[in-house]
């Protein structure tokens, strides 16, 4: 959880406070899990990912930032490839096999929260234009890693 | 309009989590103490005790593996 939130907000002692601010509302608000709505991970991910992205938009300095930056690209070190669990391997080969102005949308749309409608305006791009890519990305990443899921499944 | 990653939300988090170090220990600290401060709502005849230990033991998340 702490990776997420730091790459999202890319300051250490911020993504510090951020997680512990997690686990404060998950503490104090465990009520409000819907099993329904997913596994108790993905709502922590959810909770770490809304909360990173929230303090990400309120700073406005670091919000000016950002529209001269584009998002570091995951760190990919040997020692950073060899402590990826198989999973994590497969989500990264399915992230990579996207073609690049997929990737990049989805990945502005899930770290920095940018709505279709602001990656337009940030890519200089027309709104339909980034619905179709997103969405077309987005139904290959889904694709791949069920792919991928029931490969690993069988050998199992 | 946001984007809804729906069932990929956990899988792209567990790939940006692969990549970076840990909180620093003192993270921990200050971490419990704000959760000694803001105690749940405890339905009755329930009771948290904390353990003194300087340990974190790993405890798997329900869904996360």
């Amino acid at each position: 959880m702490y990776g997420l939130i730091l790459r999202i907000l890319r300051d250490r002692s911020e993504a510090e406070e951020v997680l512990q601010e997690v686990f404060v509302q998950v503490w104090t608000r465990a009520e409000t899990y819907n099993a329904e709505l997913g596994v108790p991970a993905a709502w922590l991910v959810r909770i770490a990912r809304n909360r990173s992205i929230d303090r990400f938009r309120a700073n406005s300095v670091r919000a000016r930032t950002v529209e001269a930056t584009p998002l570091p690209p995951p760190v990919e070190t040997p020692e950073a490839h060899a402590a990826m669990s198989e999973q994590q391997r497969t989500v990264a080969r399915a992230l990579q096999a996207l073609p690049p102005e997929q990737r990049l949308l989805i990945e502005e749309a899930y770290f920095r929260g940018l709505t279709q409608s602001e990656l337009a305006e940030r890519f200089g791009l027309p709104l339909g234009t980034v619905k179709t890519r997103v969405r077309t990305g987005l139904m290959t990443l889904r694709r791949e890693l069920e792919q991928a899921m029931v490969g690993v499944r069988r050998y199992e | 309009m946001t984007i809804d990653f729906e069932d990929l939300e956990f899988p792209l988090a567990q790939l940006a989590a692969a990549s970076t170090e840990a909180p620093r220990p003192e993270v921990r600290d200050r971490l419990m103490a704000r959760i000694r401060a803001s105690q749940p709502t405890l339905p009755d005849g329930f009771v948290f005790n904390f353990e003194a230990h300087d340990v974190w033991w790993p405890h798997p998340v329900p869904g996360s593996a």
